[in-house]
């Protein structure tokens, strides 16, 4: 379990996070959102104990070893020489580390990640051969072999087909069911819809966190600037339609229901 | 006039000795300075490369001051200066809001200037042509045990640190999640830049030493899409173009580190008309 207490972080002189205090129980599948800029990132990195806040602090109930991180696909160099295998083997490191040999058992390991995500036969191949999808798959791959209590993934999905996003849900949903935590940061909202029952909304500082329909609502999203930058396009609409339908979880949301007050997670400061 | 192939291509290796001792400083330089400088275009850093050969100048220039043309100080001004500069290089672009490709490029003028300058208050012209152009036929017992031990230490170094260095380049993100060695593997990595620069220098000159560095890495590049292949072109081409290059200075009388280095950008220009990889000339890419 996370316990995250009154968490505050700069980058040099800019508020990332403000005084955002959440728990994050172990075996959550948990997404977290916001506008561009609300710190969903920093919050994993905080995760990750890379950063130092300014103040606050927080409890990581494992080793930070137990931690496996999927980066943004856009922060991966593609051109750099490499194979899908031995791409997928660095996530043996913590157990391999700077020259510990990659022996039978991590072969074994590389060989199930790949099946699991449904990358078998190309693990030859060099990573700037793999289409959209298929790189997502390998960074999967990677997390798996990592075989971590906790998965932090920082947009996922991002331009991915969505028989990918599909298949990549489900393997999530596995490492779920048994028993490791998922935190996702998930731009798209229509996603967070479908696959994840735990919401944290966040705008530098804490909206909301608990179940999705008590953290969704349209007075919560509004508040986390979601109206925003589409009211700039449609100045002539009402806040609440100005939410695009892909942004809109669902307009049977109940708008009343008080944020936190049920399901797995507590804190925020409205 | 009989062209005898022993008189042409080895007796001038055989003969002499600044020949050997050229051939083998250059051949050592291969050895270490090439993988680093695969490393260094992967991590799309040949600029820093280029601004930090010119950063050890003043350093070398100042032990030059101070006890002339000695390995030892020259070597430790050349280290010192390097590595203040690899690091300003880092803070500056990481702490102001210039691009980090003007403030080297402002760093590298500003070193190349001030060493030239520190080297014409004492020396002479051959001294900075010394400097500037490296001393290729006259390397000495001191310079080779130098550069040999320099080669030695890089290999080891890039074996001990090739799957951070690796998983550095390729997903620094995930790589700090990983490990707290991330800056270790950063700034190791900087020091073996550093350090066969320095090699490079004594060989070569401050102003070509990165070619050795750079050029052939630059080559293999357009011929493999592996690591462990681009290691090994990178190596040959260095090797070979050593080679040819004292071959040619010797029997043309040219400047000996220009012409090896020219000999690398004929590599580089037949790679790039001609490479596997994205050559321009390659059948797919005139059809593209």
């Amino acid at each position: 379990m996370i316990n995250i207490t009154d968490l505050t972080v700069y980058y040099r002189e800019s508020l990332a996070l403000d005084k955002v205090s959440v728990a994050i129980h172990k075996g959550a599948l948990l997404a977290v959102i916001g506008p561009n800029g609300a710190g969903k990132s920093t919050l994993l990195k905080c995760i990750m104990q890379q950063l130092t806040p300014r103040s606050g602090y927080l409890e990581l109930g494992v080793s930070p070893k137990a931690i496996a991180y999927l980066p943004q696909s856009h922060q991966i160099d593609r051109q750099f020489p490499i194979s899908v295998a031995e791409f997928v083997s660095a996530g043996a490191w913590p157990r391999t580390g700077f020259w510990r040999a990659f022996g039978q058992t991590e072969q074994g390991a590389l060989k199930k990640a790949l099946a699991q995500v449904n990358l078998v036969g190309v693990d030859d191949r060099q990573i700037n051969t793999l289409s959209g999808g298929q790189f997502q798959r390998m960074l999967f791959a990677r997390m798996l072999m990592q075989d971590a209590e906790i998965l932090l993934l920082d947009e996922p999905f991002t331009a991915i087909d969505a028989q990918t996003t599909q298949d990549l849900m489900a393997v999530i949903n596995h490492c779920q069911q048994a028993g490791k935590t998922v935190i996702a940061v998930i731009h798209d909202l229509t996603l967070v819809e479908r696959f994840f029952p735990q919401v944290i909304l966040l705008a530098t500082r804490l909206i909301a966190s608990g179940q999705r329909e008590s953290v969704m609502t349209s007075a919560n999203l509004m508040q986390a600037g979601y109206h925003y930058e589409n009211n700039l396009e449609h100045k002539n609409s009402s806040a609440l339609k100005s939410i695009t339908p892909a942004q809109l979880p669902s307009s049977q949301l109940p708008c009343s229901q008080v944020p936190g007050s049920q399901g797995l997670c507590y804190g925020g400061n409205i | 006039m009989m062209l005898d192939p022993y008189a042409l291509f080895i007796a001038p290796f055989a003969d002499f000795s600044f020949m050997q001792r050229a051939l083998w400083g250059c051949l050592v330089l291969s050895v270490s300075a090439t993988p680093v400088g695969v490393f260094l275009t992967l991590r799309r850093m040949s600029l820093t490369g280029d601004a930090m050969s010119h950063a050890i100048l003043p350093g070398a220039a100042i032990g030059f001051l101070i006890s002339g043309v000695s390995v030892t100080a020259m070597t430790i001004g050349g280290v010192v200066a390097g590595c203040i500069v690899a690091l300003l290089a880092g803070v500056v672009a990481r702490h102001s809001n210039a691009e980090e490709d003007s403030s080297l490029a402002a760093f590298y003028l500003i070193s190349l200037a001030l060493g030239v300058v520190i080297i014409s208050t004492k020396g002479s012209n051959i001294d900075l042509l010394h400097v500037l152009f490296g001393s290729t036929l006259a390397l000495n017992n001191d310079a080779l045990i130098l550069l040999t031990s320099i080669a030695t230490i890089s290999l080891l170094t890039l074996a001990l640190l090739y799957r951070p260095l690796v998983m550095e380049c390729v997903d620094p993100a995930f790589f700090r999640s990983v490990s707290r060695l991330s800056a270790v593997a950063h700034y190791g990595f900087l020091l073996l830049v550093v350090l066969n620069l320095v090699a490079g220098f004594h060989a070569l000159g401050t102003l070509m030493a990165v070619g050795l560095m750079l050029l052939p890495a630059a080559v293999a590049r357009f011929w493999t899409a592996r690591l462990g292949g681009m290691l090994v072109i990178a190596f040959l081409t260095s090797v070979i173009s050593s080679y040819l290059g004292l071959f040619i200075s010797f029997h043309a009388s040219f400047a000996t580190s220009p012409s090896i280095i020219l000999v690398m950008g004929v590599a580089y220009i037949v790679s790039l008309l001609f490479g596997r990889q994205s050559g321009l000339l390659l059948k797919n890419n005139l059809i593209n």
